[in-house]
């Protein structure tokens, strides 16, 4: 972050008057930039943007589509990085416990690591979670949360894997944790018994297990700031502009507004939760979006009336179409796609069922008119069958 | 620890302990704090000034100087009786500067003398320069006690009437309640007496009568005493001198900025203007807000009981919707991105 801005201007201050340097830490370009240090200028003024910037979300979570799509990609390269390094350990391993023919094998170039596995590549990936941002709200429904609640575990899902890759944790478990966490953190309450015990194949610890986890990649920021607020007071703003002193418009009254109101509400439950507007837009931006693509009309003239300044209102209204159209730019893939994608990345997170199923397949290659399997591979084949090799369907929501 | 109870209980000169004689009482004397009790003070002392008992101290002390030990600290009670002293001199108080500054020097003053004198710090030259204070300004010292005095009789004097007024207002409220049941009372009999006098008309709609009649006086008589009470207070209150100082002053307080920890003051200077939320829904001109549900809320005497105002709710909605619609990401986290680059290797955040 601003490094050299935040140093002088905190020594600047220091210099002004001593101590309060706990809340320095903030970025206060606009207020605290333009006084010089020898003279002493008028006490700098916090408007509330300044409010925002202070505020993690701001901080820690927000950021250009450009530097999203490269945290996206550095992610993506750790995971993939991270699977390799587990495949080879796997296989040193098979390599130590087995005889002399599947060592043999194993050391073939078919068994290389680099091309045995096949993760899925970067969009795979995004869209796989996005079906799991999808889900996550369905299971926010079925526990009848609040809507608060889900876009909090939304958020929460969305920032973790900003720091982790789905190729290191299944989206499925952390999913239940992001969604428990929200619970906590937003003060819907539910003991972890009744929490879990509602969920397929899930137990307490499973969840708990992971809390800390998520919670670190987090950075123990648990306050997310949602649109749904200032969508309310956008709201009753539109209100004291465009009614009153007198109407502006002649088909506008209280119940359009109202109408207006419900209708972006839905539009950010539909578009905002899921997309990744939250990391690039501030939330009064997000809801203006909402407004402004439910009722282009109507909110185009209180934009009009509330900034008089056209410079401001043209950055403005250009930062809402940007936000409009990535809030739109969502692909929810369908079940099979996601399946598919699962089966992928359920070899990268379980390298040793890769390895015994393209055993299986060299050896079902090598020996297909034979009648009776090989000494060497009869033992390998005994306990695929034991334990089923195509993965449970993971989509059992 | 059971020796010294034991020492804390017992008169040093006489040896008497309070266990024997338990309504005995210590006394000291402020020129050497020595603690004695009384019937030894009464021995000693009741013929003249007298060296004090304890070995090796000597001090002559006088009877009528004797006091008794308010605090546990010998310590501390040297330095209230020292601050007594002092103040009973100095005894100027923020009027009588022109600025907050030479008041607070002043009362540093104050401290520095009582320090030195308490702590044994260049205690000759501390008492003869408060003996020269004292002297020079003896006029003034007394004009300000004149002052204080009169102050504190018209306090006195203000509580006085305070009390009075509650006394006052309770007594008419008596006596307005003795008058209405009294009236509830013959209305009963006057309605008795119709009853008997006319068997054949609806008694419903006569005991209807009467009671809108019992109501009609008891809110007039609501709305006399508010008035009643009203006046009262009103009296008091262009007659208080203290009131009237104190209501401008907090006025002068509300309109400057409150504190804030944000280096800087918060930008009171909103995006938007509040609208009236008066309860008033007749009242259209001026505008309200419309939300029949938050409004519903209103009304609800648990939620109001509790703290919480319809103002407060569309306040914070409208701070939100404002909290960041200038922050525009892109363009701010790029510069920040380019800064870094310049700058170099800095200390990450």
């Amino acid at each position: 972050m601003a490094v050299i801005k935040q140093e002088t201007t905190s020594e600047k201050l220091r210099g002004e008057r001593n101590g309060s340097d706990t809340f320095s830490k903030g970025s206060t370009e606009d207020t605290s930039d333009q006084s010089k240090p020898d003279t002493p200028a008028p006490k700098p003024y916090v408007s509330n943007d300044d409010l925002y910037r202070r505020s993690s979300q701001y901080k820690l979570w927000s950021y250009t589509s450009a530097t999203l799509l490269q945290i996206r990609q550095d992610v993506y390269k750790e995971g993939v990085k991270l699977a390799k390094e587990r495949l080879s350990e796997t296989k040193q391993n098979l390599i130590r416990d087995s005889t002399p023919e599947v060592v043999e094998l194993l050391k073939s170039h078919e068994f290389s690591v680099d091309s045995l596995l096949d993760p899925p590549n970067l969009t795979e990936e995004n869209k796989f979670l996005t079906y799991y941002s999808k889900i996550l709200l369905n299971t926010g429904d079925f526990f009848r949360m609040p809507t608060q609640v889900k876009a909090t575990a939304a958020s929460f899902f969305k920032k973790f894997y900003l720091i982790n890759s789905a190729l290191e944790y299944h989206p499925k478990s952390v999913l239940y944790t992001c969604l428990f966490l929200a619970a906590k953190s937003e003060n819907y309450f539910m003991s972890i018994e009744s929490f879990a015990s509602k969920l397929p194949n899930t137990e307490p610890k499973d969840v708990l297990d992971l809390e800390f986890i998520v919670l670190k990649s987090l950075k123990f920021t648990l306050l997310v700031h949602h649109p749904f607020r200032p969508l309310y007071g956008l709201f009753l703003d539109t209100q004291a502009v465009l009614l009153y002193p007198s109407p502006m418009m002649y088909d506008v009254n209280v119940d359009t507004l109202g109408g207006l109101y419900d209708k972006a509400k839905k539009w950010l439950v539909d578009y905002a939760i899921i997309s990744d507007v939250e990391l690039l837009f501030t939330p009064p931006q997000i809801a203006l979006a909402a407004m402004y693509d439910t009722d282009k009309r109507i909110t185009d003239k209180y934009l009009k009336r509330k900034f008089s300044d056209t410079n401001e209102y043209d950055q403005l209204v250009h930062t809402i179409v940007k936000c409009i159209r990535k809030a739109k730019d969502v692909e929810i893939p369908s079940k099979d796609e996601s399946k598919l994608i699962d089966k992928k990345l359920f070899f990268v997170l379980h390298p040793e069922r890769l390895l015994k199923k393209k055993t299986k397949q060299v050896n079902n290659a090598a020996a297909p008119t034979d009648a009776i399997p090989q000494p060497t591979s009869s033992n390998e084949n005994s306990t695929a069958v034991a334990t089923p090799v195509t993965p449970a369907a993971p989509l059992s929501i | 620890m059971i020796e010294d109870d034991r020492s804390k209980d017992m008169c040093p000169i006489c040896k008497t302990d309070r266990y024997l004689s338990p309504n005995m009482v210590f006394l000291i004397n402020p020129e050497c704090y020595h603690k004695i009790c009384e019937s030894c003070v009464d021995r000693i002392f009741s013929l003249g000034p007298a060296p004090c008992p304890y070995p090796k101290c000597g001090k002559i002390l006088r009877k009528n100087k004797f006091k008794r030990q308010v605090f546990d600290d010998l310590v501390i009670e040297r330095e209230i009786d020292i601050r007594k002293r002092v103040n009973s001199i100095y005894n100027k108080t923020e009027e009588d500067f022109e600025s907050l500054e030479s008041f607070n020097s002043y009362l540093e003053d104050v401290e520095n003398i009582v320090f030195n004198l308490t702590n044994n710090v260049d205690v000759e030259q501390t008492t003869k320069d408060l003996n020269k204070y004292e002297e020079e300004h003896k006029i003034e010292i007394l004009e300000k006690n004149m002052r204080e005095s009169q102050k504190n009789a018209d306090f006195v004097k203000y509580q006085e009437s305070i009390a009075q007024l509650k006394h006052e207002k309770m007594r008419i409220q008596q006596q307005m309640e003795l008058e209405d049941l009294e009236y509830q009372r013959q209305q009963k009999q006057v309605l008795l007496d119709k009853l008997a006098s006319n068997p054949g008309g609806s008694s419903e709609e006569l005991i209807a009568q009467s009671n809108s009649n019992i109501l009609k006086r008891s809110s007039l008589r609501k709305r006399q005493f508010q008035q009643l009470t009203n006046q009262l207070d009103q009296r008091i209150q262009t007659s208080n001198p203290f009131k009237r100082g104190r209501s401008s002053e907090s006025d002068e307080v509300g309109s400057s900025t409150p504190f804030t920890p944000f280096k800087g003051d918060r930008d009171l200077n909103k995006r938007y203007t509040l609208l009236d939320t008066g309860k008033t829904d007749a009242d259209v001109s001026t505008g309200t807000y419309h939300d029949p549900y938050v409004s519903g809320l209103a009304k609800n005497k648990e939620f109001l009981g509790a703290g919480w105002r319809l103002e407060l709710v569309f306040e914070r909605a409208l701070d939100e919707a404002f909290m960041g619609m200038g922050c525009f990401i892109d363009k701010e986290k790029e510069l920040k991105a380019e800064v870094k680059l310049e700058g170099g290797d800095g200390i990450s955040v």
